[in-house]
């Protein structure tokens, strides 16, 4: 009788495959956490993940529960890895991929290329069938042309076809019919139509998340075959789950139809594991902020949930309209600013950090591999905010002489000194980041205070207790294990589905039975998925949102709806939006409401981690100090810091700032006047002074 | 050249702070934090706003002034709507009495055109900003489309003065010390034929100030006020060095181009206009002074308008990618001649004061173009092509109203094809999705396709122009403002031009009516609107465009293969 429980989390990253193992003594509760890194390895990374396996010193055998992150589709779609796609579309609008919405967000830019389509427009058909926006057919589907159009996307090597018809949404039955007969006149070819992904209105955004989607299937297909096939052979026979966009896990069957949901898993279990601790923790309400390399990424977690949304693109920024897919994502603001953003000096002498990255190669000047551009680490270094002696956990001598030379250029251009220009450096590289933590804060309509921050990742922590200062947040917390975090989120993920159908109507009596019918069908829909799958009807837990508006409005406003839709609810339903909506807003309107679509979850258990807290252990903070140094805080003026050891803090254990924690993955920057916690999961917890 | 008969506008040049005094990275930090203030304010706008013309077209200018007027921040929308907002602030402040007439909580309405630049539909809301000291810090304003403000037709392309074009509202406060003035709140629901859209949107407005205030409140209490007008004036000074330094790079010089308008929506005869840009070190200077007089029909564009034309010319030109302020204008000045076309005197008609202004920005560019042809690109279809639809719900009986630009190709320049995309002047407007407005218009989409050999060929070709094909299942309304119709889009450096513009209505009897400009036209059920935008110039001698790439554009069908072999014999 076996009396642990084995989870494992995979994380494959650009450079590196990570491993995160918890040994569960089922009797004590008690884990034993093994952690583990090996190079990522492509064209074949699921070599990877068994090599990370191996070194680890983990047999998949005995595993019980494995969830598996990846990049590969988000890489095949920025590296232009997928597949050749053909796309059908109703007849008169193939050109809507490519006109797009027209729109240039850099509008200062007098030579802006528009993001080329997926599809050149010798890929994109037509066939001719109208529906209405109620899914009226106006026209009856013509398949007659269909044979023609697959011959010569066969002869043109395409290896997928998306098929995106106006309406789909609101009646599906035209592509249903076009799909299944491509399936009939060509069985190998990958294919998707737009109503299987998503069911929401506006036909450029559907149909660039159909061509998407189709783009790459094959390969993720493939990937996804060989993960499992390659854990089988090693004697794999426990259950394996795959990272999603929001905040779920999938089974390997489900993600194989539609592989695009995999798309921004990575930053996803990072926020639903802030989540998770927040629940943990008793914070329910989170800011939380992943600092890496080359981004910081913000999320913003409210009644310990998770925000999803489905209005996600990707390569949009301040040049770029980038390209929209409409799947559940998870609510997040992506800056580029992290570790190794460079700092540069404009021609008009203003200083700027990011976008540009020095990424692992060169690096910050500091990793003396011949960068000489100044990063926001090489300041960190500079101000002795890193231990220049511990840097990168002692893996890296850090090469002063570099780092001082490359924040000298900065300082010049500047006209001050290296430490003004380091100084400088960090107090703009923070100011991007409140910038992006207020995008999704008092931008959405929350203010930061009512919230905690949550800061992992490599750099997090570094930053975090002076951006809490900035927002008027009373306190972060630095999860143990802040550098392998999301990998932890993974493990503490529900099997989890977000369907979203646009459907108008309006709150009047009457309305009631056909909005919970929809829910119902839709609910429906989900248990069938899960029941395929193994998984019970009553292990299901459903959230109901409603997408409300006033009508006339464009965007909406979620409103979660407990318990059935009838007539005599739908009073309190609309109560329920005007306070959402004044909350967010700052005003209500007499004005009618209408109900938009729906935003339906299905989530169930599949054997998450269950965390248990130790108890204090007496130990003052002092028995974790290993000496003291010379720090500058930027605004908070240069200070002799104590510096602790984050592999000897332990619970119960308390100091006040101005301190740094270092561990081989973290440095945590405590501020003067900041006071620091150990919590029974090695957390650590800084409140500040206000 | 300035003679007595002329007027010289210049930027603020007031100041209220020491620049060298100011830390440039607070100056940064603040910079930022009034960029937040202004995309916050964007933000609750187009989210609260009822209207699609605001919320999708972003028919709307938000931005954040200090007490002299000068723009300290203004979030992207559309572009023609930059830097003008200072002449409707002041205005607004006078006619109400001045700065010592303000209070907390007072909201005010302004919407002479003379003022805002715009046509009467374009509201302002103005918020002055306190700190709780009472110190008047500044301004947040919001200028929007409204979708009908009582003129004689919900859109027009035919009034004859400005009274004809919408209810005035010449600085007054709907609220006072905080309080809702139920007067004049009364007088804005009855003055309009969508009511509802309208409360709505006036609401989306005021709660968008209010938002920038507290934002604005916030920046200002951080920093302490003189830390603040320090970094200000270095914030300033930065994007005058910015903007200066383009124009040290154009050899000095007058260039002078041409344009032409198509009608004045009155008489049909053309309006060829001229506007010549003067370079001389640092400084640029935009000429108007040359226009035609002042037209019957309402072609004219009040001078802010004309103002913000040459200043966003000049700022997407020179303005480094930067969201713009004061400072970015202080190195151009404009020269307008009252009683012209570009310096309209009241009671001139002026509801479509947009289109000299939006070609004028490309006319600009042209006369740029004889300097230093490879900094700018050949015209674009040269129109935003919009359309109102209105009427009344067959099913409902409603009151409704719509209103969109369309894309069109946009020229080509030295290194790239063009795209197809809204006019320049309304590049951050995102096209409505069919499916959204098919759901909320009584229209099916015909056709949604790119207009094959639209697009001026070139060594770098022009981008398409596209069909929209709009089948109406109820009786309605329509006004047209296509311009553009009659000349062809300009090519550069020996790029080919490009098919302009059309518009017409296929009567269900098979009749086919141009309509250009059109007013209150009739459009029964089953006719089709045909909307046929223009294609972009090319730019560079067709005969160096490569084989390839003819090849590629003949396979996707931009072209036809007889267009091809015209133009592209080298591909054969």
């Amino acid at each position: 009788m076996s009396t642990k429980t084995i989870r494992v989390a995979t994380d494959v990253g650009g450079t590196f495959t990570d491993l995160v193992c918890f040994e569960t003594d089922t009797a004590t509760g008690e884990s034993r956490v093994i952690t583990a890194k090996s190079d990522t390895t492509p064209p074949n990374f699921e070599q990877g993940v068994l090599n990370v396996l191996d070194k680890g010193g983990v047999d998949p055998s005995t595993v019980d529960f494995l969830a598996h992150g990846t990049t590969v589709v988000i890489n095949a779609l920025t590296e232009r890895k997928g597949v050749k796609v053909g796309l059908i579309t109703t007849e008169g609008f193939r050109d809507s991929l490519e006109i797009a919405r027209g729109n240039r967000p850099d509008f200062f830019n007098l030579h802006y290329r528009k993001p080329e389509p997926f599809v050149p427009r010798y890929l994109r058909r037509e066939l001719p069938g109208r529906m209405s926006y109620r899914g009226e057919e106006m026209r009856p589907l013509d398949l007659s042309a269909l044979p023609a159009i697959l011959a010569d996307f066969r002869a043109d090597g395409v290896e997928a076809v998306a098929v995106c018809f106006l309406h789909a949404y609101a009646n599906p039955a035209h592509e249903r019919a076009a799909l299944d007969e491509i399936r009939r006149l060509w069985p190998e070819v990958a294919a998707v139509s737009s109503h299987q992904i998503t069911r929401e209105w506006r036909e450029y955004e559907r149909s660039s998340t159909a061509v998407l989607s189709a783009y790459v299937q094959p390969t993720a297909e493939r990937y996804l075959t060989r993960l499992s096939d390659g854990l089988s052979a090693k004697g794999f026979a426990g259950n394996l789950f795959i990272m999603q966009s929001n905040c779920g896990v999938d089974s390997v069957e489900s993600v194989s139809k539609i592989p695009i949901t995999m798309v921004e898993s990575g930053p996803a279990s990072g926020f639903w594991g802030a989540a998770e601790l927040g629940r943990l923790i008793g914070e329910p309400n989170v800011l939380a902020l992943d600092i890496g390399g080359t981004t910081a990424k913000c999320s913003l977690i409210e009644d310990g949930r998770v925000r999803i949304m489905t209005d996600y693109w990707i390569e949009r920024d301040k040049r770029s309209a980038g390209y929209p897919i409409m799947v559940p994502v998870v609510d997040l603001v992506e800056i580029g600013n992290g570790g190794g953003s460079i700092a540069w000096v404009d021609d008009f002498a203003k200083l700027h950090v990011g976008p540009q990255s020095a990424g692992a190669m060169p690096g910050p000047a500091a990793y003396g591999r011949g960068g000489t551009s100044a990063t926001t680490t090489d300041a960190n270094l500079w101000l002795g905010r890193i231990n220049r002696d511990y840097f990168c956990g002692g893996s890296v001598v850090a090469d002063m002489k570099a780092a001082e030379a490359a924040l000298k250029a900065v300082g010049d251009r500047l006209g001050v000194s290296v430490t003004e220009a380091a100084r400088g450096i960090i107090r703009i590289a923070n100011n991007n980041m409140v910038n992006a933590l207020k995008l999704v804060s008092l931008n959405r309509g929350h203010d930061p205070r009512d919230f905690t921050l949550v800061a992992f990742g490599g750099g997090g922590a570094m930053h975090a207790a002076a951006l809490a200062a900035e927002l008027g947040v009373a306190k972060v917390v630095i999860p143990a294990g802040a550098s392998v975090f999301s990998a932890w989120g993974m493990m503490m993920s529900d099997l989890r589905r977000d369907f979203f159908v646009t459907h108008l109507a309006d709150l009047k009596t009457g309305a009631a039975a056909e909005i919970e019918a929809l829910y119902a069908e839709t609910e429906k829909l989900a248990l069938d998925q899960f029941a395929t799958e193994g998984i019970a009807a009553g292990k299901v837990r459903f959230l109901r949102y409603g997408k409300f508006r006033y009508q006339n409005q464009e965007h909406t406003t979620e409103v979660l709806l407990e318990g059935p839709i009838t007539d005599a609810r739908l009073g309190a339903i609309e109560t329920a939006f005007h306070e959402a909506y004044e909350r967010e807003y700052t005003y209500r309107l007499a004005a009618p409401v209408e109900l938009v679509g729906i935003h339906l979850v299905a989530a169930a258990e599949v054997g998450k981690l269950e965390m248990k807290a130790r108890p204090p252990s007496g130990k003052p903070a002092s028995a974790a100090l290993k000496g003291r140094r010379s720090v500058d805080y930027a605004l908070d003026g240069i200070q002799d810091a104590a510096i602790y050891d984050g592999d000897k803090l332990e619970p119960g254990m308390a100091f006040a700032g101005p301190a740094v924690v270092e561990d081989s993955g973290t440095t945590v920057v405590v501020h003067p006047g900041n006071r620091v916690e150990i919590d029974g999961y090695g957390n650590i917890h800084i409140r500040l002074k206000n | 050249m300035p003679t007595s008969n002329t007027v010289l506008h210049r930027a603020g040049a007031v100041r209220t702070g020491d620049p060298a005094a100011a830390d440039p990275v607070t100056t940064e930090v603040i910079r930022h934090a009034l960029n937040s203030a202004a995309n916050q304010m964007k933000r609750a706008l187009v989210r609260t706003a009822f209207s699609p013309v605001i919320y999708e077209v972003l028919d709307f200018a938000v931005a954040i002034y200090d007490p002299e007027m000068r723009l300290l921040a203004q979030a992207p929308s559309l572009p023609m709507f930059m830097g003008t907002l200072n002449f409707c602030v002041e205005e607004a402040v006078r006619n109400v009495g001045g700065t010592e007439n303000l209070f907390p909580g007072d909201m005010i309405m302004y919407n002479w055109p003379y003022g805002t630049g715009s046509h009467p539909q374009d509201l302002a809301v103005v918020n002055p900003v306190f700190l709780d000291d009472g110190e008047l810090i500044g301004y947040t304003a919001i200028k929007g489309h409204w979708l009908d403000i009582a003129g004689k037709d919900p859109y027009c392309t035919d009034t004859i003065d400005v009274f004809q074009e919408g209810t005035i509202y010449p600085g007054v406060k709907i609220y006072k010390k905080g309080e809702l003035n139920d007067d004049i709140h009364r007088m804005v629901i009855a003055n309009s034929r969508v009511p509802k859209f309208v409360a709505g949107d006036l609401n989306a407005q005021v709660v968008g100030c209010r938002v920038g205030a507290t934002a604005f409140r916030e920046v200002v209490g951080r920093f302490g006020r003189a830390e603040f007008l320090n970094s200000v004036e270095n914030m300033f000074d930065h994007g005058e060095r910015v903007v200066r330094s383009y124009f040290e790079k154009i050899p000095d010089g007058r260039y002078v181009a041409s344009g032409e308008m198509d009608s004045d929506g009155i008489s049909d005869e053309p309006i060829p206009f001229e506007i010549a840009v003067e370079v001389k070190g640092s400084d640029v200077r935009i000429d108007f002074s040359n226009a035609p007089e002042s037209r019957p029909g309402p072609v004219n564009c009040p001078v802010p308008s004309t103002i913000s034309c040459a200043r966003v010319a000049i700022t997407m030109l020179a303005g480094y990618g930067e969201a713009p302020h004061e400072g970015h204008f202080r190195a151009i000045e404009v020269v307008t001649r009252p009683g012209t076309m570009f310096h309209p005197l009241p009671p001139a008609p002026c509801f479509l004061y947009g289109w000299p202004a939006d070609q004028a920005i490309e006319v600009i560019y042209k006369a740029i173009a004889a300097a230093l042809p490879e900094a700018v690109p050949a015209q674009s279809g040269g129109c935003i092509c919009s359309v109102v639809w209105w009427g009344t719900r067959e099913k409902t009986g409603e009151p409704w109203a719509d209103g969109s630009p369309h894309p069109v190709g946009q020229g080509a320049w030295k290194g790239g094809d063009g795209g197809t995309m809204l006019h320049i002047s309304e590049s951050a407007t995102r096209f409505s999705p069919i499916e959204v407005w098919e759901a909320k218009n009584p229209w099916l989409m015909d056709r949604l396709a790119l207009r094959q050999d639209s697009g001026g060929p070139g060594e770098w070709r022009g981008g398409a122009g596209v069909d929209f094909f709009f089948r109406m299942t109820e009786d309605i309304y329509i006004t047209t403002v296509v311009e553009r119709t009659r000349n062809a889009p300009w090519g550069l450096s020996g790029g080919g031009f490009a098919v302009p513009n059309g518009a017409a209505v296929r009567f269900p009897d098979g009749r086919l009516v141009p309509v250009p400009k059109t007013t209150r036209l009739a459009v029964p059920k089953g006719a089709v609107l045909e909307l046929a935008t223009g294609g972009g110039g090319g730019y560079g001698d067709p005969k160096a465009r490569p084989r390839e790439a003819v090849l590629a554009d003949l396979e996707a069908g931009y072209i036809s293969e007889e267009f091809a072999r015209e133009h592209y014999p080298q591909a054969f």
